[in-house]
């Protein structure tokens, strides 16, 4: 926290005032501000103008790569994206030249020099960081209707000879280039996402893409990301001399086989590697557990982002596994590498995955690059004899058990859902091939929830709630549990209880891990003065469903343009309330059940012996619906919702 | 005005005195034995859920050069948990021109006695920012094989240049718990130190060190983390710590001292109206009748008229610097002023116009409950008002504060104590508004359909502090940001809600009640069952969520200002149904009338119209702090608030 503030206060610092007034913009920027954008939606902050990178690769081996922008301030929301920024790498880039204008709504122009520009690191939270970013903040002076512009011209040596483009981000977007120069002798080739083919205008060997009057992308409840949503281009260029060219993947096999080359060295096995493997599988019995004891070593490592000599490739290869084990910390590659080298040494065969997290969609076919991927896991060959959930059979490399090394809450057999799905490319050399991830089925990912009250007849409540949760819903569980202290642990818990319960006193709070299986137990003892409202003696009323009621709902608007995605959920409740000695049951709301595509959800009540017995139950599927289903989605959660609210009514006899 | 001083005074904090610093590794370091206890330790002495606890945390306050002063911290933790590991895994050693970072060691001792160093090769200089000629630039590093069990130890010396130990924070809680914490202070030949202390019972702490007579030393054991709670006090009057200063003949003279400086300003920029300024105030006042019609006009000119460079982003520093020093006139003149010189502006006017006037300078609720024989220093107090003599009576005016209206003041500066300074000074109790000065009126007129849809206009209209707090919030917002942020408000409480027609009235008029209108519709309001419609005709408190949660309670429980809710609400119900049950909530309120939350309903059979009207206040005679003891009543009264807030009705369909 202290971080973060000390670095707002430096940019608030450096960033007020730098300006330099009177100045002329220059022609392109006069022109972009002379457009006249359609009228938006109030909600548009601003309008981006003019979008445009020109990309030159000569033959020393550097791209020179030059950003023009410009964009409309519509209201004061968008004062903040008068703002430019540029990242670069302190190893293998540099920013050559940046500036900024700004064109006030009384036409007058300030232009942005030198020193109004920000040179700082790109990410605060990390230590082991190469990576920067230069800006200029103009949003303290644009105003509503002004129109901020820059150009900034950077260079850098590219790892491999692709590029990717995005058109926009959610803003509309009046004008958008993507433009190639290469050396003679040189093509390029280009794949569209999201978004029908765009094909370049080829002169010599400079090449252009363009899409013009981009509509806004507004920002929507369980949306894709814009990633997912902004057209996006991927280009690969080369030479048709192939020896001079380098890295040039036709394939996920040149990937593959790219990628592998960058890690296998580094897979060091020492005296001390094997020692450590040695001693972490002393009673392991079964290939199952010694998998099991050296990816629990592996995952309690500290977790270091290591992001040095990224120009060079170590942002893809791994640093050397006994040198991780050294230094006691690493990040997701150093772990998968170094899981790598302890099964090796017991001899286990295992391979490194690349693989897309935040978005198990993101990944495309189309495009073999290795820069596709922002995360490390790792795929262990397995015998017929182990059994494990998230096992798949890879055509050459036979059963292969993913796992992610680097998430300390999921267990061996078990994947971060955030993965579950997702396209990864197995790095095994030239039997590498991009695979889909598993994905576990709904049960294996639930809560089961029992609650066994007691109602008395001034409508207080006492009892008891166990929650059993597995797979992925317990993951949720176990991560609350380990990332907040025992008393803050203990209050998320009452706070929980008391949405749905406002008067409940907790007197024992009681979570069990059991990692090694995958389950999550929490009991939780409880009493509740007047939950029930009894109104004038005789008419108590009451909500079966105590705690985790659907209150709120997050799909509310009433009309929608992206896709809806769903997370995978499941859970079943059984509530036991035994009621007042003296009411009987009046009225009781009617069962409900839905059954859709995407997702069950059903209630039950019944008494029985003087308790209520009530139910719900409810599977939500991991499903992208497109969003001329919205209705039915909303629709679907509405009657969740309603069904929960509903009470339960006693009359006393 | 206050939050550019409070920026400042956080900037330099955060600047020069960051909470963990190391860097270099460029001096020979000596470690203290640790014993086999400290390695065996599993679990911790002073807090029993403690993810990581320092076995002693020392800091070395040297002022001995006249041109430096240093701070040597050797801190030694013992990791329990994960959390402990994370808290502790890496560091950023920020340092700027001015100041430098030696003599650094870090290292971690396993519980089988082995070491491991950090090596020197793994600190990674770099420039964390450069903006023109001003760099930052930081020392970082990962701890080496931190794990839970592990004891990590870390050294390092800070130097600051051109400094000196005046006036310094010395913390004693630490947001974990400490076995031992130390400060040894070395102050500079010549001069007296003394240490106030806070929340800290023991007013001797600071003894001379019998190890080194020129260091004052203190220590104190088993400290418990620093920990928050929602409602609490500010951090000075929780955390304990201790204000180091130098004691000079001057020390006493500090509120004198003080008078001094601003009856010259008085005299400089207030009391000696030029004739322009004479002019001014008479063109201002021309007609007005009253005491109160001649200030408000002075006050609206001063507040309305005059640019106010403070809350206007477009000015730079430099623009900002230029009109520093701008007299009154310079300010009528140029029509743009900062904060304090339309302060001075206005009290120039008053003056002008035959008022005796002077300047506040209050403590800061916010940040502490200022009393002068308890902080004995001037830099507890700022400038908040300028204080008008009316009828014999102080009153006061910040019109230098955009969105504050005539004669009110922020709600931090309410309920603290204050100099009063004109011709020399006095000291004041700045009161708290009573609730009736924070009213929050809100009235809808809504039908209920037979599906359980809720739909109907609604008015909102704030008073006092809450108009205050908003119009702060959002002077810099566009409409349509101000009506997003009514949505989420009231989506936050109903989330099916659909606000259309928005109209916001006054936002700009500090002298009206900033008023919210909208049209609603809220789908499902009521639960449906049979035969049964259930209302909670409380539409405002729906879907509020309980003040307190917590069984238990460290801290007081501070407000910070007190208010008022009138709610006035109309329902009409669908033809076919009739009350099955609608008592009404009964009073809840304390015994020292403090607070008081009536309901009243009243059903008109023919016409299907429920009246429902709530009144509540909380807050009274100025009790907005209490003690930790009497949490439980005081959760016992919002609980209270609660169930009679979402108290349901019942309607049965006719047979």
């Amino acid at each position: 926290m202290k971080r973060r503030l000390f670095f707002l206060l430096l940019l608030n610092v450096f960033l007020i005032g730098t300006a330099i007034a009177s100045d002329e913009a220059p022609g392109w920027l006069m022109q972009a501000a002379s457009l006249k954008p359609p009228v938006y939606d109030k909600d548009v902050p601003a309008v981006v103008l003019r979008n445009e990178q020109q990309t030159v690769y000569g033959s020393d081996g550097k791209l020179v790569v030059t950003e023009t922008y410009a964009i409309r301030i519509l209201n004061k929301d968008g004062r903040r994206l008068a703002h430019a920024a540029v990242f670069y790498l302190v190893s293998t880039g540099k920013v050559r030249d940046m500036n900024g204008w700004l064109i006030r709504p009384d036409g007058t122009t300030k232009k942005y020099e030198k020193n109004a520009i920000l040179d700082m690191i790109s990410d605060p939270d990390d230590v082991y960081n190469e990576g920067r970013i230069k800006s200029i903040n103009a949003s303290d002076d644009a105003d509503s209707g002004a129109v901020f512009g820059y150009q900034i011209t950077s260079e850098e040596r590219p790892l491999f000879f692709q590029d990717t483009w995005t058109f926009q981000g959610r803003l509309p977007t009046l004008s958008s280039r993507y433009t190639l120069s290469l050396p003679a002798g040189w093509k390029a080739s280009s794949v569209t996402f999201n978004h029908t083919d765009i094909q370049p205008q080829v002169n010599g060997s400079t090449y252009t893409w363009q899409l013009d009057n981009l509509a806004p992308i507004p920002p929507e409840p369980a949306s894709p990301s814009v990633r997912n949503l902004a057209p996006r281009l991927t280009v690969n260029y080369f030479s048709e001399n192939t020896a001079a060219a380098g890295p040039n993947f036709t394939g996920w096999k040149e990937v593959s086989r790219w990628v592998s080359d960058l890690h296998s060295s580094q897979v060091v096995v020492d005296d001390a590697v094997a020692g450590k493997a040695r001693e972490l599988t002393l009673n392991a019995k079964t290939e199952l557990e010694r998998i099991q004891a050296i990816a629990v070593f592996v995952q309690n490592l500290q977790y270091i982002s290591i992001d040095i000599g990224v120009g060079y490739g170590n942002g893809i290869k791994p640093r050397a596994s006994n040198l991780v084990l050294s230094r006691g910390y690493g990040d997701c590659k150093d772990k998968a590498n170094l899981m790598r080298a302890m099964l090796k040494s017991l001899g286990i065969e295992a391979y490194p995955v690349a693989i897309y997290s935040g978005d198990p969609t993101y990944v495309r076919e189309e495009w073999a690059s290795p820069g596709q991927f922002n995360h490390c896991i790792i795929a262990i060959k397995l015998s017929a004899a182990s059994q494990a959930a998230t096992v798949i059979d890879h055509p050459k490399l036979g059963r292969l058990l993913i796992f992610d090394a680097t998430d300390p809450y999921t267990p061996v057999g078990d994947l971060p859902e955030s993965l579950q799905g997702s396209l990864a490319l197995i790095l095994a050399g030239d039997d590498g091939t991009l695979s889909k991830m598993p994905v576990t089925p709904p049960e294996a990912n639930k809560l089961d929830r029992f609650t066994e009250l007691t109602l008395d007849v001034d409508g207080n409540l006492q009892g008891v709630i166990r929650e059993r949760s597995v797979g992925q819903a317990a993951v949720g569980e176990r991560a609350l549990r380990r990332l907040l202290s025992p008393p803050d642990y203990n209050k998320r818990i009452e706070q929980w209880i008391v949405n749905g319960i406002s008067t409940a006193r907790l007197s024992k709070i009681s979570p069990v891990d059991k990692i090694a299986e995958g389950r999550f137990e929490l009991d939780v003892e409880l009493s509740a003065p007047s939950y029930a409202q009894l109104m004038q003696g005789r008419l108590m009323i009451f909500k079966p469903a105590v705690v985790s009621r659907l209150n709120s709902l997050w799909l509310t608007e009433p009309t929608r343009t992206s896709p809806i995605v769903l997370d995978p959920y499941s859970f079943t409740e059984t509530s036991t309330i035994k009621l007042p000695v003296g009411f009987t049951v009046d009225e009781m709301p009617d069962p409900v059940s839905l059954e859709t595509p995407f997702g069950k959800y059903s209630n039950s009540y019944q008494v029985k012996e003087g308790s209520l017995l009530f139910t719900r139950n409810m599977v939500l599927n991991s499903a992208r619906i497109p969003a001329d289903k919205y209705a039915s989605v909303k629709d679907f959660f509405i009657k969740i919702r309603n069904a929960e609210q509903a009470p339960v009514v006693l009359l006393k006899k | 005005m206050k939050f550019l001083l409070r920026f400042a005074c956080l900037a330099c904090v955060v600047l020069f005195i960051p909470a963990y610093l190391f860097a270099g590794g460029d001096g020979p370091v000596e470690w203290r034995p640790v014993t086999q206890e400290e390695l065996q330790m599993k679990t911790p002495k002073v807090e029993a859920d403690a993810d990581a606890e320092a076995i002693f945390w020392e800091v070395r306050v040297d002022d001995k050069k006249e041109s430096k002063v240093s701070y040597d911290h050797y801190v030694r933790v013992k990791i329990f948990t994960e959390r402990g590991r994370e808290k502790f895994s890496k560091f950023d050693i920020p340092f700027t021109k001015g100041k430098t970072v030696e003599d650094v060691a870090a290292r971690v001792i396993k519980p089988d006695g082995t070491i491991v160093d950090l090596a020197p090769g793994d600190i990674y200089e770099r420039e964390i920012v450069k903006a023109g000629k001003i760099k930052v630039m930081a020392k970082s590093f990962a701890v080496p094989g931190i794990e839970p069990g592990v004891i990590v130890e870390y050294q390092y010396k800070e130097v600051f240049k051109d400094s000196w130990a005046n006036g310094i924070r010395l913390l004693f809680q630490r947001d974990i718990p400490m076995q031992k914490a130390a400060y040894y202070v070395r102050p500079q030949k010549g001069y007296t130190m003394g240490f106030n202390y806070y929340n800290i019972p023991d007013t001797t702490l600071f003894t001379q060190d019998p190890n080194s007579k020129d260091f004052y030393v203190a220590t104190m054991n088993n400290v418990p983390a620093f920990k928050t709670e929602p409602y609490m006090p500010p951090e000075d009057e929780v955390r304990r710590w201790a204000y180091a200063s130098y004691r000079t003949f001057a020390s006493a003279l500090v509120w004198s001292n003080l008078s001094l400086g601003f009856e010259y300003l008085l005299k400089e920029r207030v009391s000696n109206p030029s004739k322009a300024v004479k002019q001014k105030a008479a063109e201002i006042t021309t007609g007005a009748a009253t005491d109160e019609e001649k200030l408000r006009r002075l006050y609206d000119y001063a507040q309305k008229h005059i640019k106010n460079i403070n809350f206007d982003r477009s000015f730079t520093p430099e623009q900002r610097d230029k009109i520093y020093d701008d007299s009154a006139e310079d300010t009528i003149k140029k029509g743009t002023g900062s904060s304090i010189q339309i302060d001075l502006l206005f009290g120039s006017l008053a003056f002008a116009s035959g008022y005796e006037v002077g300047v506040i300078l209050s403590g800061d609720r916010s940040e502490n409950f200022f009393d002068r024989e308890k902080y004995p220093f001037r830099s507890f107090v700022h400038p908040a008002a300028m204080a008008i003599k009316v009828g014999g009576k102080w009153k006061m005016f910040n019109p230098g504060t955009p969105y504050l209206p005539f004669g009110r003041l922020v709600w931090y500066e309410e309920a603290v104590n204050a100099m009063l300074i004109g011709t020399g000074y006095t000291w004041i109790r700045i009161p708290l508004t009573e609730p009736g000065g924070s009213i929050q009126r809100r009235s809808g007129k809504l039908k209920l359909s037979e599906d359980g849809t809720l739909e109907g206009t609604v008015k909102l209209e704030y008073n006092g502090h809450p108009a205050i707090l908003r119009r702060r919030d959002e002077f810099d917002a566009s409409a349509s940001k101000r009506e997003d942020t009514l949505k989420d408000d009231i989506k936050a409480r109903m989330s099916s809600a659909e606000v259309t027609n928005i109209s916001i009235e006054n936002f700009d008029d500090n002298t009206k009640p900033l008023v919210y209108s909208f049209n609603i519709r809220v789908p499902n309001y009521a639960q449906k069952t049979g035969k049964r419609l259930f209302v909670q005709p409380g539409f405002f408190e729906y879907g509020v969520k309980p003040v307190f949660s917590a069984a238990t309670r460290i801290n007081s429980i501070s407000f910070p200002y007190s208010w008022a809710e009138i709610d006035d609400i109309q329902i009409q119900f669908p033809a076919g149904y009739d009350l099955d049950n609608a008592d009404s909530p009964a009073e809840v309120a304390d015994q020292g009338k403090v607070c008081s939350l009536r309901v009243s309903m009243n059903f008109d059979k023919p016409t299907g119209l429920l009246t429902y009207r709530r009144n509540f206040y909380f807050g009274a005679g100025g009790s907005i702090l209490f003690p930790p003891e009497s949490y439980n009543s005081l959760k016992g009264l919002f609980d209270g608030f609660y169930k009679a807030d979402s108290h349901v009705i019942t309607l049965k369909q006719n047979q």
